[in-house]
């Protein structure tokens, strides 16, 4: 006979919360798992009645469940939100074209608007077409830089300031074990924040972020289940980076030997961010008061064009991403220890102090990094992509340097039947100029 | 692996060094293949490269400054201890006197469950390095009442003096009575911290040099990380000084665990016949047993795999997390926020479990009800159990 729930004491608890063990019945778990999201939003004043909100939708548990909560608690507390499904099609076959459905499917159930914005109208390639070109190695980042990019300039076309995604605790953890793990404190310094913005310098102002930061992954998969909410389960067809499946398991052994641990992480995320160096990431130093103040949400200016790729990590990747990494640390040590450097490259690496904690010549390399800054720790300072003008800390923005790459190994005349009846897609030259026919577009909707 | 064989095919072993360009090279380090004698060299001179500022010149004469090495008698902390005997020879020999005089401090852990070293090696460590002062206290007196009169139950012969036996069954008591063997490991080290911290600050050491390795400092960034103790971390891995009133130092963050491993049976003296005693850290099945399991076993699994083929990003893991700073002490919050188990300021005296972003059940919010625990301690120590806190 199962105990009676804790909460209510009369109906049979069917739940055991994965993240403190309490023993809940199916009503009370669905009740504290909604409340805890709207303490989430309110203490960190998350939402302004009658905001445009576009949810990041991909048909999964994590979104499918946040338009859920979303929808209940906007009508259950009065948010005043105009809510709108916001998803991207990538173009993944298999993978992307079903899930989609699955989005179309919680549009009329949740009674929302949606809107599919696909890399082929943004970018002129869709993510099967980049894969047979890079091959599997890799492509994450192309699909994570692409769908950054794209959601902000789904949402800026529908005149939205404020996406929100539906990462996880488990998602924030694992973000910053990865983070800890291959030495990125300026990302280690943002990961844990709730609310990440772009700067209203650039293009896109689109505030973003994540309501479902506190909330477990298994709860979300338990709140799915006994809600019968209708999401798409299979996992992205293509490899995930090797950083994320190696943390990702750690952070699953963790839980195991101590549930709160996923909590524990997210907490240390927190508090390591505060202590991130000033002349790393400045804008993220003041983050506590966020945290505890309620109302004043800090706003951390997210220059992440990200190598982030998507989450959906399971650790099959070979690990190709950390032998480059491995390889290419041992270069530089190598290098900085035989003065193998030249000099140009010697004086951006900053002065040797002796005795100094301070990295010489070894850095994480996967990222295009400014070297100007003296102590050799890397600052990003926001700026504005020269071919898009999307935010960027570099002159041209990654998006648009990953699309040169595809876009001049494709060849101008293709030979056999190709998919798309826009031939103009196949031209090098004219990929760029969708990109910028977009740009126009939204900066006249912008302006409207 | 395949970057390792490469190195292999590439550099060839049994080839010449490639420092002395003299001797047959017999191992790699680091891209690099070094014969037996250049590797001897390169432990030393990264060590005592880190101790740059424990040089004869920066000492009165006649009073050298007074340095504790906790000793655990595993790998790292014998190396440090060997490399660190050698340093004072040479100072002594260049100039005739010291620039820092060293008290060994081992701390015997008699708990079950956890290894502890056979006092008798510390003996056999003596003789061979007889130039300094030794110590052995136990675990059980952190509950002396007056942590600092920890000093009083050593003898400078290094005897094993026996805590009293009600406090080895207070030790006894907390530890059992901790939910799991995650919660008492995590105490123990703790404790031990504690523990060692006062007892050098009673001798009147100004510094205490840990023999962290990288990998082992790397997996108190992991392991710290996931235990909530993040807020903390600079204290756990950067030299300088810490809330507890004392420097710390960890000269051997530069060597990969592996590397001391190597160096140990080629070091002249005996590192090799004790340090091998010690048995290596318990290896956990690979499936997590979750009963058995602690957050520092799996942490320290993870980085044993780690080290082996990816050396350099462990290495890059603990600089970069070096390179996070304390939070300064005006964040500490109001005088006396300190956590009682770790003895770390809380920042802002925020206790406890609940009182942040993501500390609600339900909805419910109960700020500063938890008292005097940081987040790190809450999670371990159940709250019946605070009472038994030393």
């Amino acid at each position: 006979m199962p105990p009676p729930c804790t909460r209510c004491q009369s109906e049979r608890a069917v739940i055991v919360r994965p993240k403190n063990y309490d023993k809940l019945c199916k009503t009370c778990f669905l009740e504290v798992f909604e409340a805890e999201v709207h303490k989430t939003i309110t203490t960190n004043a998350l939402f302004y009645p009658g905001e445009r909100v576009a949810i990041g939708a991909s048909g999964g548990k994590d979104s499918t469940v946040l338009a859920s909560v979303l929808k209940t608690l906007n009508t259950r507390h009065g948010y005043g939100l105009d809510l709108i499904l916001l998803s991207i099609d990538e173009g993944i076959t298999g993978y992307r074209d079903h899930s989609l459905e699955t989005v179309k499917r919680n549009a009329v159930q949740y009674d929302l608007p949606l809107k599919v914005l696909s890399y082929t109208e943004l970018y002129g390639w869709t993510m099967d077409q980049v894969v047979e070109q890079v091959g599997k190695k890799g492509n994450c980042t192309y699909c994570g830089v692409f769908r950054r990019q794209a959601l902000d300039r789904g949402a800026a076309s529908l005149g939205v300031r404020h996406v929100v995604t539906g990462h996880n605790a488990d998602d924030v953890a694992e973000t910053v074990l990865m983070n800890l793990l291959r030495g990125d404190l300026p990302r280690l310094s943002r990961t844990a924040s709730i609310v990440t913005s772009t700067p209203s310098s650039a293009q896109t102002d689109i505030k973003r972020s994540k309501p479902l930061k506190y909330a477990y992954e298994k709860e979300i998969v338990l709140y799915a289940h006994h809600k019968n909410l209708d999401y798409f389960s299979t996992e992205c067809i293509y490899s995930p980076e090797a950083f994320r499946g190696s943390a990702r398991t750690l952070v699953k052994d963790l839980e195991r030997v101590r549930p709160s641990s996923i909590l524990d992480i997210v907490r240390s995320g927190e508090d390591m961010a505060t202590l991130v160096p000033a002349s790393v990431a400045p804008k993220a130093a003041s983050g506590r008061e966020s945290r505890y103040g309620g109302e004043n949400v800090s706003v951390v200016y997210d220059l992440d064009e990200g190598t982030g790729g998507c989450g959906s990590a399971n650790g099959r990747d070979s690990g190709g991403e950390m032998a480059r990494m491995e390889h290419q640390l041992r270069t530089d040590q190598n290098a900085a220890t035989h003065g193998l450097e030249t000099e140009v490259t010697m004086a951006s690496l900053g002065t040797p102090t002796s005795g100094s904690s301070i990295a010489v010549g070894v850095r994480p390399s996967h990222v295009q990094m400014k070297k100007a800054n003296g102590k050799g720790l890397r600052q990003q300072t926001a700026g504005a992509c020269e071919r898009c003008g999307y935010i960027s800390s570099q002159a041209v923005c990654k998006a648009c340097v990953l699309l040169e790459g595809l876009n001049k190994n494709r060849p101008k005349a293709s030979i056999g039947i190709e998919k798309t009846n826009d031939s103009e897609t196949l031209d090098k030259g004219l990929a760029k100029v969708t990109l910028a026919e977009k740009k126009r577009q939204q900066v006249a909707q912008t302006e409207l | 692996m395949a970057s390792r064989n490469h190195e292999r095919g590439v550099n060839g072993l049994g080839q010449q060094c490639r420092r002395c360009q003299a001797n047959e090279s017999s191992i790699i380090v680091r891209n690099e293949a070094l014969c037996a004698e250049c590797l001897v060299k390169y432990i030393q001179t990264k060590v005592i490269k880190r101790l740059e500022s424990f040089r004869v010149r920066h000492s009165a004469p006649g009073r050298p400054r007074k340095l504790l090495l906790p000793l655990s008698l595993g790998i790292s902390s014998l190396t440090l201890l060997h490399i660190l005997d050698g340093h004072l020879r040479g100072q002594r020999s260049n100039t005739g006197r010291t620039g820092y005089a060293l008290h060994i401090l081992h701390v015997t852990t008699s708990v079950q469950g956890q290894w502890a070293a056979d006092p008798a090696l510390l003996k056999k460590v003596k003789e061979c390095y007889p130039d300094h002062v030794y110590f052995a206290i136990p675990l059980a007196s952190i509950f002396d009442g007056d942590e600092s009169n920890g000093a009083r139950n050593t003898t400078s012969a290094g005897d094993h003096v026996p805590s009293s036996s009600s406090n080895q069954n207070r030790l006894d008591t907390l530890l059992t009575s901790l939910p799991t063997p995650a919660s008492r490991s995590d105490i123990i080290s703790i404790l031990q911290t504690r523990l060692i911290v006062s007892f050098a600050r009673t001798a009147g050491c100004e510094s205490i040099l840990w023999g962290d390795s990288t990998t082992r400092l790397a997996e108190k960034v992991l392991a710290s990380t996931a235990k909530g103790r993040g807020f903390a971390l600079p204290w756990h891995i950067c030299d300088g000084p810490t809330p507890y009133g004392i420097d710390f130092h960890y000269p051997v963050r530069d060597l990969l665990k592996k590397e001391l491993l190597e160096h140990a049976p080629l070091a002249t003296s005996s590192v090799a016949d004790i340090a091998t005693a010690p048995p290596a850290p318990p290896t956990p099945s690979a499936a997590v047993n979750v009963r058995s399991s602690t957050i520092d076993g799996l942490v320290a699994q993870y980085f044993l795999k780690a080290e082996s083929d990816y050396p350099s990003i462990v290495s890059n893991a603990v600089r970069t997390a070096a390179k996070l700073e304390a939070a300064p002490s005006d964040r500490w919050g109001r005088d006396g926020s300190v956590c009682r188990l770790c003895k770390l300021p809380v920042a802002e005296g925020l206790f406890g479990v609940t009182g942040w972003g993501g500390g609600r059940d339900g909805g419910v919010e109960s700020r500063g009800s938890e008292g005097e625990l940081c987040y790190g301690c809450t999670r371990s120590v159940p709250r019946d159990v605070v009472s038994l806190l030393p």
